[in-house]
């Protein structure tokens, strides 16, 4: 493997190069050439190990220390990989939302609703569209705070923006409900309704986020829980045809505008978040 | 953990697949030293040299599998490292990169080391001499680092195609250079 070459680097030019004294081309020379050349590569090492040791022995620790320290989950990683910073992936990986418990509550329940909506017509449908946008609200209700969070003790002290930690748990449980609650609807026999819950339900959860810089999160869920059902109560009752009033098309613009305007009240009272799940 | 200080390069990454952490030592002994010089040279903040030099070893223990027993290893080894100092600058980008001109003409090579190199080069490393400085950055991390025009870019911190249109324009003054167009 190793080429032999008929010459070698002169000694002024290497300790240039490694000086950072030579000019371009002539660097990109040396650079292919020790690439292939074993001897000088030697020398460059000689050269470098007189001056850099300190930094290169710092290094070697550093990669010994890495590679006997267990390595994270390979989902960690993974979320690693596509751009999250370490210590984003950990509090993200650790959310509630991607624990077993929490996956089989919601499968649980969209088994259920779904079943429900589709043995009976509106009462059933009823029930799925009370249920399907509130589960995402549960899981951010969970998501943060002493009661659901493990590692609550070390985030609390750690100094990390609360909202940051609100606003990535809130993905997690986007991440892992939606796509279940969306599977569930699609089963459902009323085509767009699958999805036409997204809306409210994205309202929801930022009406939530909104509510918890002043009262608790648990607190802040349950009253947008109350809310919603109210809505899509009064929408199935006297006066109105069926529940899917509370999804109709007509209404979608009214939770855009609801999910913005909550999410501009978190940004402003961010700060009030300060105490995770309990607004200082 | 036998002495490796005698195998050569192929059988210590082979080791690596087993865990030898010793393998692994004796590589960055040999390794470590002249990629730190030339990642120094792309990047001029020491701690990014050092976090991707150490990117590049642990990225070299866990997917030595990659490696496929051809070619030289430093080539290998050299290719995770630079591709390592593009990760790590784009998640740093306040790191300041190396200026790729500051050729204070201290070193003069001698009319023997312009034969010499001219070998490694021929009339190709005088032709690269007289490109613009930002042609040359592109040319060297695309031809010569082996980076694709987006991790170029990235390495540069130009957009891709201002890469792609460097490089196109640096391949037209070689053309014309070689040809003898230029003097």
């Amino acid at each position: 493997m190793t080429s032999h070459h008929t010459w070698h680097l002169d000694e002024d030019l290497l300790r240039g190069y490694v000086g950072g004294t030579v000019d371009g081309a002539h660097a990109s020379s040396v650079e292919q050439h020790v690439l292939r050349c074993v001897a000088c590569r030697t020398r460059v090492n000689a050269l470098v190990t007189v001056s850099g040791t300190s930094m290169l022995d710092d290094v070697w620790i550093r990669v010994a220390d890495d590679l006997q320290s267990p390595r994270p989950p390979v989902t960690e990683r993974v979320l690693t990989r596509i751009g999250l910073a370490a210590d984003d992936a950990l509090l993200l990986w650790s959310a509630p939302a991607f624990k077993a418990p929490w996956l089989a509550a919601t499968v649980a329940t969209l088994a259920f609703a779904t079943l429900a909506a589709s043995i009976n017509d509106q009462r059933g449908l009823m029930f799925f569209l009370i249920v399907a946008p509130l589960l995402p609200v549960a899981g951010v209700a969970l998501a943060y705070g002493p009661m659901a969070d493990p590692a609550f003790e070390v985030a609390a002290a750690t100094p990390y923006s609360a909202l940051r930690l609100v606003l990535l748990r809130t993905v997690a449980v986007l991440a892992t409900t939606l796509p279940l609650a969306v599977a569930a609807g699609l089963l459902l026999p009323w085509t767009g309704l699958g999805v036409a819950w997204l809306a409210p339900s994205l309202a929801c959860v930022a009406a939530t986020l909104a509510a918890s810089t002043w009262v608790t999160v648990s607190r802040a869920a349950v009253c947008v829980g109350v809310l919603w059902t109210t809505v899509v109560a009064l929408a199935s009752g006297p006066g109105f045809l069926s529940p899917e009033v509370a999804v109709d098309l007509a209404t979608l613009p009214i939770y855009a505008l609801l999910t913005l305007a909550a999410l501009a009240v978190v940004w402003m009272r961010g700060g009030h978040l300060n105490h995770l799940g309990e607004p200082s | 953990m036998q002495a490796w200080s005698e195998s050569p390069d192929g059988e210590l990454v082979a080791a690596l697949a087993d865990d030898d952490l010793g393998a692994l030592r004796e590589l960055y002994t040999r390794h470590a030293p002249w990629l730190s010089v030339r990642l120094s040279r792309r990047c001029s903040d020491p701690d990014v040299v050092a976090d991707a030099l150490q990117d590049c070893f642990t990225a070299a223990w866990r997917g030595s599998g990659r490696y496929r027993g051809e070619g030289e290893v430093a080539a290998w080894l050299w290719g995770i490292a630079v591709r390592r100092l593009v990760s790590r600058l784009r998640s740093r980008p306040e790191a300041v990169l190396s200026p790729l001109e500051e050729w204070d003409g201290t070193i003069e090579p001698s009319a023997e080391e312009r034969v010499l190199l001219g070998i490694e080069y021929g009339d190709l490393g005088a032709a690269l001499g007289r490109l613009s400085p930002e042609m040359r950055a592109v040319v060297q991390a695309t031809v010569l680092d082996g980076l694709t025009t987006k991790e170029a870019g990235q390495l540069l911190g130009v957009p891709q195609n201002t890469v792609k249109t460097r490089l196109h324009r640096a391949k037209a003054h070689l053309r014309q250079d070689l040809a003898g167009g230029v003097t």
